[in-house]
């Protein structure tokens, strides 16, 4: 049987009769995508594979409960979501700019909130981040809140439509459609200060 | 005494009205009168009048391009009863912005492609005819196309090894079972009725003869000499008379078979042999061994262990 040739749907029905290559075909096919959002959500490598896979794991482990209606894709980027705001909820983490905080109104208060890099050797993950991440682009959207982040990529890098994506994080179509217009502006407003 | 209070002299807002033209031509002759016999109130005016001059000529600032944009894209007008109703049937708002502009979201929407066909249209239309919004869509343009050109990133190696060590694989059904159930159940869907009335038509069809056999067993059993007791002794009598008589036919057509008999000579001949019978037996056995393995094969043996040999094979 050729894995590669089947529907998610198949593969999930495959995968819950017991079907080991059917959840490696599953995995071969979103563990870039999955591992590219909880990434650049998260925005640390080591961080974001656990976090990733912390996702299928649970997501696999629970594939009974998956339900062939609605796309497979979008229940595995939803697990990968909430799994992350969670963390980050927890962590309470900020998006912090390297060069201070972006609400800071003076250069004191800049100063203030600027990240200060004790040594000057970069550890690898650091180096690979930074030369993965540190485009303009990428720093924009690091700077933006994570729900809108997350409405930003699902909508431009993975192309879902604003109904997939209000079925994947779990909000109205109207507060879909806020996020992206507020996430476009802010992104638009960023890129324009660097230019 | 202070210039202000004192009477003899014209205070600061008198002189200042004078300047802005605000008097009466009645009060602006009388100042006039007074400044020119008061060399004190005529020094006032020269400071007034220095200081209007120097306010006049401070330059105009030009505020950022986009200021004007977002000011009016956010104020609105309530157009004519009649208007608005003709928006309201084909469009979403009933209010137009006041510059005429569409507005940011609306913009990228329609990049979205999430508005109506007549929006949609609607727009293109306005975009066509507006540079200022043909400016702004080529904007929300290279943004969306900047985004989407991310790249996707790829985890460390061994990232499915290490999800796969922690997930658990359900035991799998064997496939030859499941596989005759499946094409069992697909056969028997294709009798389903799919409509109502098809249903309607089953459900009457399977009724039917159970509403004929109860109907026949209450005419049967109102009669007063037939009880369920004679009938169960008289049913029970009959089908044995009927297995009996089946039995001893089929008894009878065996031992006078002709193949059965030959076979039994056969086998008397063959008995006189004992080579023969070892070698027959020989490949009974062979052939009942051969027969097991290949139901083993293809019912109880687990199919993920020949898979995933297969898939370790291809890897």
């Amino acid at each position: 049987m050729d894995y590669a040739q089947l529907e998610d749907k198949e593969l999930a029905r495959l995968a819950a009769k017991g079907r080991e290559m059917a959840f490696r075909e599953l995995l071969s096919r979103y563990e870039r995508p999955v591992f590219s959002l909880v990434y650049r959500m998260v925005r640390d490598r080591t961080l974001a594979e656990d976090l990733a896979q912390e996702a299928f794991i649970r997501a696999f482990n629970a594939i009974d409960s998956y339900k062939p209606r609605f796309k497979f894709s979008s229940w595995i980027f939803k697990i990968a979501n909430n799994h992350t705001i969670d963390h980050l909820r927890k962590r309470k983490l900020d998006t912090v700019s390297i060069d201070g905080s972006p609400h800071a109104r003076t250069s004191e208060e800049e100063a203030q909130t600027r990240l200060v890099v004790e040594s000057h050797e970069e550890a690898p993950d650091r180096y690979v981040e930074a030369r993965e991440l540190g485009g303009q682009i990428e720093e924009a959207i690091g700077m933006l809140r994570p729900e809108y982040r997350t409405a930003v990529l699902l909508r431009h890098v993975e192309g879902y439509t604003y109904d997939e994506i209000a079925e994947i994080m779990e909000l109205p179509l109207g507060t879909v459609k806020t996020y992206l217009h507020r996430a476009r502006g802010e992104l638009k407003g960023l890129l324009a200060e660097v230019s | 005494m202070a210039r202000e209070h004192d009477l003899r002299h014209l205070n600061s807002e008198k002189i200042q009205e004078f300047l802005d033209k605000g008097l009466t031509p009645r009060e602006e002759a009388l100042v006039r009168e007074h400044l020119s016999a008061c060399p004190d109130c005529r020094g006032e005016l020269e400071a007034w009048s220095l200081l209007f001059s120097e306010l006049g000529s401070l330059p105009e600032l030009t505020p950022s391009p986009v200021l004007s944009r977002q000011v009016l894209a956010r104020v609105t007008v309530r157009r004519p009863l009649r208007e608005r109703l003709v928006g309201w049937l084909g469009a979403k708002e009933g209010k137009a912005p006041l510059s005429g502009h569409l507005p940011a979201e609306g913009l990228q929407d329609y990049l979205d492609g999430a508005l109506s066909g007549r929006q949609s249209a609607g727009a293109a239309g306005h975009v066509a005819a507006c540079g200022v919004c043909r400016s702004e869509l080529k904007g929300w343009e290279r943004l969306f196309g900047s985004v989407a050109a991310l790249g996707r990133f790829a985890p460390a190696a061994g990232f499915a090894e290490r999800v796969m060590a922690r997930v658990r694989v359900p035991a799998p059904v064997p496939a030859l079972w499941v596989e005759a159930g499946r094409r069992v159940v697909g056969w028997a869907r294709g009798f389903l009725p799919r409509t109502r009335r098809g249903w309607a038509i089953a459900g009457g069809v399977a009724s039917a003869p159970t509403i004929t056999m109860s109907a026949l067993l209450f005419l049967v059993f109102s009669h007063p000499l037939l009880t369920v007791g004679n009938f169960t002794t008289y049913v029970s009598w009959k089908a044995s008379a009927l297995l009996g008589s089946l039995f001893s036919a089929l008894a009878s057509a065996v031992v006078e078979s002709v193949a059965l008999f030959r076979a039994y000579s056969l086998l008397e001949t063959l008995a006189k042999s004992p080579i023969l019978v070892g070698v027959g037996g020989l490949v009974f056995s062979l052939m009942s061994a051969i027969a097991l393995w290949v139901l083993y094969r293809n019912v109880l043996a687990p199919p993920s262990s020949v898979e995933s040999h297969y898939a370790r094979s291809r890897v």
